[in-house]
């Protein structure tokens, strides 16, 4: 009995580790696995982009100042300070006009130019490389650049205009300085940075179509605005959408360009929400009501993401 | 015969395509060709109007380099850069190539989910999160140069996330 129950005993002992082995070690599970590669990731966005931003929802709803270390609960004053804020609505209705026209021009252009650089030609590489320059650069680095361009008594352009006897007498446009122009000139700027990379990704949409359905559509003798539209565009609908999403995020948000050029004048007429909100919360030192303005930035950039994404999966051609 | 009109047609074509490219790469790339001939003209060439901007005026010169590097403190601001630039570089493989993969291992309904959720935070403007760090005090350094190289590291989980 006790040979027998010693051998039980030895049996269950060699066997006691067997399912421990068998579990399989948190390298060799997918799921576990899985989430040790994604732990450091998400730790990292949830303490710096998930903290900060209840922190910034918190401050909209506070007395924060840059120079005070205490902070007061105010509920919604500062909301109800910034609705009655005339130059809060026009940032507003600035960014949504900034925005639309110039990410419209967008899309239209860099369709325009993925079609023009899809076939080959001689200097290909180059007018390439010469086109993405844009987008590798830095944007402040851009817009200082454009800020020359757009020099009140140096600019390039007058003086061009003014060489081919297109600006005669006194006509001498102040591109930064009047209130249409300067959003003209903002738009402009957002274009020419944003335009790359619409370019690009219009490109790989393009590439992605099979070449069968352009055979079947010659043969078929669509000519080239019955492709455009019938073919090309339904195709790329999806992708040119995710272009057009990002151009909408990158420039709602930004504020380098007008920060670099006008800093929101003249009179405000090219003041955007983002830029606003930095002049407000941090170069005026009221955080509180410039975390409240820039929060208007967050629904407005969820919905558009939201609607843009249902119209891509619905679009999509599978 | 009737071939002829088609060379016409062909060759009208190949110009027109020429003057669009010809058109978007002076718009594109032209900030840079202003950038680069403005470093070398000197200060007396750029202010007189009566120059063409678009050529030398008076001879090139280095002094506007000589100026940025040896009475401003360029050398420091490119230190800086380049630290800024190798860290977040670092930062971001570090934490995006894992999560990248996995998540595109992850074909289930929570890895997808989180894929969203790692989108949406593209969606934070960055004004909104500098304006709490604005506050931080500037005895935590740490926390202030975190800050720094995350400006940049944030943009990128996504990216991995789509490009692996």
């Amino acid at each position: 009995m006790s040979a027998s129950g010693e051998r039980l005993a030895s049996a269950l002992a060699t066997h006691a580790p067997a399912p421990a082995r068998r579990r399989i070690h948190p390298f060799d599970d997918e799921s576990w696995l899985g989430r040790i590669l994604l732990a450091p990731a998400v730790v990292y966005i949830v303490a710096l982009v998930g903290f900060p931003f209840f922190l910034a929802i918190f401050y909209s709803v506070s007395d924060a100042t840059v120079g005070s270390t205490t902070l007061h609960f105010v509920g919604f004053r500062n909301y109800a300070q910034i609705f009655q804020d005339p130059t809060f609505w026009r940032s507003l209705r600035n960014a949504v006009v900034f925005t639309g026209v110039s990410q419209v021009l967008v899309v239209v252009l860099g369709k325009i130019l993925a079609m023009a650089i899809y076939a080959d030609f001689p200097g290909k590489w180059i007018v390439r490389f010469l086109i993405l320059l844009p987008w590798v650069a830095p944007i402040s680095l851009g817009s200082i650049g454009w800020l020359w361009i757009f020099d009140p008594v140096y600019s390039v352009i007058n003086w061009s205009a003014r060489a081919l006897h297109l600006f005669r007498g006194g006509f001498w446009p102040i591109w930064l300085g009047q209130p249409d122009l300067a959003m003209a000139s903002i738009i402009l700027v957002d274009v020419w940075r944003l335009l790359p990379l619409a370019t690009v990704i219009i490109l790989a949409g393009m590439s992605s179509i099979p070449q069968d359905i352009h055979d079947a559509a010659a043969v078929d003798g669509a000519g080239f605005w019955r492709h455009l539209f019938r073919i090309n565009l339904p195709l790329i609908m999806p992708i040119m959408l995710v272009a057009l999403l990002f151009g909408i995020v990158f420039t709602f948000t930004d504020l380098i360009v007008v920060y670099v050029l006008t800093r929101g004048g003249p009179f405000d007429s090219t003041q955007v929400i983002a830029s606003y909100a930095y002049f407000t919360g941090v170069q005026g030192g009221d955080l509180a009501t410039g975390a409240a303005i820039s929060l208007f930035l967050f629904p407005v950039l969820v919905a558009v993401a939201i609607v843009f994404l249902t119209i891509a999966k619905r679009t999509e051609v599978t | 015969m009737t071939h002829r009109p088609l060379i016409i047609v062909r060759s009208l074509k190949r110009t027109g395509h020429m003057l669009l490219l010809a058109a978007f790469v002076a718009f594109l790339a032209f900030p840079f060709y202003w950038i680069a001939i403005t470093t070398f003209k000197s200060t007396r060439d750029l202010i007189d109007t009566t120059h063409n901007p678009f050529l030398f005026g008076a001879p090139p010169t280095l002094d506007n380099l000589r100026v940025l590097f040896f009475q401003t403190d360029f050398g420091r601001w490119i230190a800086n850069t380049a630290e800024v630039g190798v860290l977040v570089t670092l930062i971001t493989l570090l934490l995006a190539v894992p999560a990248g993969y996995a998540l595109a291992r992850l074909s289930g309904r929570w890895g997808h989910r989180l894929g969203i959720a790692i989108f949406l935070t593209y969606l934070i403007p960055p004004t909104i999160l500098f304006i709490p760090f604005s506050r931080m005090s500037p005895a935590s350094a740490c926390r202030i140069r975190c800050g720094r190289w995350f400006w940049c590291t944030r943009a990128s989980p996504f990216r991995s996330a789509r490009g692996s």
